[in-house]
């Protein structure tokens, strides 16, 4: 009908709102030199000054999804994306508006547009970093080094006298290595299809399981520790309480619950359910019962209920962990334990940092190798790291040899994309 | 980097807190009753100061300081408002009790440095965070921690708004917890940011939370399905092509919106609900590591120093200069908007 822009709204001011029969631009953003916006067009498509919303925080998919359908067709428009006709239904069309929805990693293209326009345009000025094509996607690239990371090392090599020019060349390999991994990363970047927020609890086991040395599962195994507090009744006051709400918890945590629980000896519940409403205790443990809440496995118990000095270390010994070795004296700034220790730039890391630029060119001269690749070769490991890997997540697994025959029989084709290792480049 | 004198260096002409640090300023704590600012630095020291008003100036008196081994990198007080506890790279956190004039004590233990925590008034607990891939809760009265949490990687930030648990780990994971159930994850989210998580903070009415990532951008998340309509990013702390880090996230105590802080020196208050800007501050000529707003939310308090942003090559210490600045926001600065445009639902 009108195509004329609303001039009440231009001033921020117009009663009709969705009524109205004139043109409120309220998607596009104005100009915003501090970047407000979606995660996709820097250049915006300028705009009036909708002064509703001046500095446009960019919603994404907000706006556009939810209102699919409005009485003036002409206000479905995309005004960023004038191909794409109606707007609501974001398909996996021109990488940038269809970011919106949701991005499953079904098509190549779609997935690689994103990453070059990523790391062409929006490569923060920090290196070492992970990184993934679409929110909530596990990483594409992972083994992240924090800045306080960085440098803590520095300070401790530099307490063992280490000159500050190898420190500064050894960081610069760090950040090296990773520019490279990204590099490598934009020329192979497909990984299968995935969904969002799916594989990260497929591959970390529920909480508490996760690397855990036996101590520590025999840990969860006490009666004094069930999983199945229900917690989610009672709030304190005021606003609602947001787990209140919750009465099923994803699959993968749901593991986690049915841990019997007998008769403890504090108010712990033995509802299987989760956070639905039920007679709870307010605090998830109590303190009073401390007796209950010395793990056995873990050596030592509390000493002096004082609050301890400095001195014996050796009855702290957290060595339930396992993470690697514990400075003995857990108190002095032990230099052991900052390489490639536990915690800093764990050894799975470090070692992945390097050897990724290497291998994967070489591995693709020898593809036709039959006895070189399987799924545990450790060249699918560090471009994958061990931590999580599209491939796994992507479906059903596949016998890898039929990835190196030369012809495909009808219905053998497989439908995942190969693993890395295999792809020629 | 060149100082073309004070105006670079504290545009915003805020107060300073002096002494200043001798190193970069890793955290900033206000208690939560009182106006005094405990802040953590790399120079291995935790220092505490009386902050006082004069009409529309702040003064500040140093009070006292204690020192661990190694920097330290966190701080939190108890609710009480008597004590602080600190962390850092000596794997330690310690207890203050520094209204009393008390001496600290050592109250928890990790395998890797510390990098946060946080009282949790609910359960007289501290939990702390490390790189070691655990969250541990203390009763700071026993030697081991009642509960060790496994967390899928390194903990680089954690935010407490009772019963609401939010962690962010390295590569991405955002764990949720309900503190009343702190054993089972309650929620593990793989971040909508594409980089590296900086810092995480809970919204004060606990319906969700904001994570601010090494790319300029700042993710608004709630936790309720239902809600994830109002779910977006934005970015913010950029400079042409350069983009920065944001370093800090913090609420204002009353009015519900929220100020970023970054690498690029600068920051900003906005209104999530409202999807604004609400003030864009002056640029200082070095980043942003932390902040934190005071009780009631009439200081600001900000620290300018290096954040390692460039790595070791970067670090002089010779002139190095740590400055902890404080800001009394303007109402306009800080109270939210509401939005203009009528009709909307």
């Amino acid at each position: 009908m009108r195509k004329e822009l609303c001039r009440n709204f231009q001033q921020g001011s117009c009663r009709y709102g969705e009524r109205c029969r004139y043109l409120h631009p309220q998607q596009t953003k104005p100009n915003n030199p501090f970047g407000f916006g979606t995660q996709s067009s820097r250049d915006q498509q300028q705009q009036n000054k909708s002064s509703s919303n001046p500095f446009g925080f960019g919603v994404q998919g907000a706006s556009n999804s939810n209102r699919p359908n409005q009485s003036q067709p002409f206000q479905n428009t995309w005004q960023r994306n004038p191909s794409s006709g109606g707007g609501a239904s974001s398909t996996q069309q021109s990488g940038k508006q269809t970011q919106q929805a949701d991005h499953k990693c079904t098509d190549p293209a779609a997935c690689k547009r994103f990453i070059q326009e990523d790391l062409k345009n929006e490569r923060p000025m920090w290196k070492l970093t992970c990184y993934a094509h679409f929110k909530h996607l596990p990483c594409d690239i992972s083994g992240d080094i924090s800045y306080e990371e960085l440098r803590a090392m520095a300070y401790e090599e530099s307490k063992r006298g280490i000159p500050l020019q190898s420190i500064v060349e050894r960081e610069r390999n760090l950040q090296n290595a990773k520019v490279a991994e990204f590099e490598n990363f934009l020329r192979s970047p497909y990984r299968g299809p995935v969904t969002a927020n799916q594989t990260a609890p497929s591959i970390f086991p529920p909480a508490s399981q996760v690397n855990s040395p036996p101590g520590f599962s025999a840990f969860n195994q006490q009666p004094a520790f069930p999983n199945t507090n229900a917690g989610g009744g009672v709030s304190s006051s005021g606003p609602p309480n947001p787990f209140g709400r919750f009465n099923q918890q994803p699959n993968a945590f749901s593991l986690n619950t049915p841990q019997p629980a007998p008769s403890g000896p504090s108010g712990f519940q033995t509802q299987p359910s989760s956070f639905g409403p039920g007679p709870v205790t307010p605090s998830g443990f109590q303190t009073q019962p401390s007796a209950a809440f010395k793990p056995s496995p873990f050596g030592p118990g509390p000493v002096a209920p004082s609050g301890f000095q400095t001195q014996p270390s050796a009855m702290f010994k957290p060595a339930s962990f396992g993470l690697g070795p514990v400075a003995p004296s857990g108190f002095q700034s032990q230099p052991a334990s900052f390489g490639p220790g536990p915690g800093l730039a764990a050894p799975a890391q470090n070692s992945n940092i390097f050897p990724s630029v290497t291998p994967t060119p070489a591995f693709n001269s020898n593809q036709n190798n039959q006895t070189a690749f399987n799924f545990n070769s450790p060249v699918v490991d560090t471009t994958n790291t061990p931590s999580g890997t599209e491939l796994q997540a992507g479906g059903a697994p596949v016998d890898t040899s039929i990835w190196l025959k030369e012809k495909w029989n009808p219905g053998e084709i497989p439908e995942q994309a190969p693993p890395d290792a295999f792809v020629h480049r | 980097m060149a100082t073309f004198g004070a105006a670079n260096t504290n545009p915003n002409k805020s107060f300073e807190v002096t002494p200043s640090p001798a190193d970069s300023i890793s955290s900033l704590s206000f208690s939560p009753r009182a106006d005094i600012l405990v802040a953590t630095s790399w120079d291995n020291q935790v220092r505490c100061w009386e902050i006082s008003r004069s009409g529309n100036s702040l003064a500040t008196a140093p009070k006292a300081s204690i020192s661990h081994d190694q920097p330290v990198l966190c701080s939190a007080w108890k609710d009480d408002g008597t004590t602080v506890f600190s962390g850092g790279c000596d794997k330690q956190a310690k207890m203050w009790p520094l209204l009393s004039g008390g001496q600290p004590v050592t109250v928890a233990m990790h395998d890797a440095p510390i990098v946060d925590m946080a009282w949790i008034p609910g359960m007289n607990l501290l939990v702390t965070g490390s790189w070691d891939k655990t969250l541990k809760y203390w009763d700071t009265r026993q030697q081991t921690p009642v509960h060790t949490q496994q967390l899928p990687d390194k903990c680089y930030s954690l935010s407490v708004k009772h019963p609401l648990l939010v962690v962010g780990t390295a590569d991405r994971n955002l764990i949720v917890f309900n503190l009343q159930n702190p054993q089972t994850e309650f929620k593990r989210i793989v971040s909508p940011l594409k980089y590296q998580t900086r810092c995480v903070t809970a919204f004060p009415d606990q319906q969700g939370f904001l994570v601010g990532s090494v790319e300029g951008r700042v993710g608004v998340h709630h936790l309720d399905d239902s809600q994830q309509n109002k779910n977006f990013t934005f970015k913010c702390h950029r400079d042409g092509n350069d983009i920065y880090s944001v370093n800090a996230l913090n609420f204002h105590p009353v009015h519900g919106t929220f100020a970023t802080a970054g690498s690029d020196g600068a920051f900003n208050f906005w209104d999530k609900d409202s999807k604004q800007r609400l003030k864009a501050m002056s640029r200082c000529n070095q980043p942003i590591t932390c902040s934190s707003f005071s009780h009631d939310g009439s200081i600001y308090a900000y620290a300018s120093c290096y954040d390692w942003n460039k790595g070791a090559e970067n670090h002089n210490p010779a002139t190095a200069k740590s400055s902890i600045f404080l800001h009394m926001p303007q109402e306009s600065e800080v109270k939210a908007k509401p939005r203009v445009a009528s009709g909307r639902k």
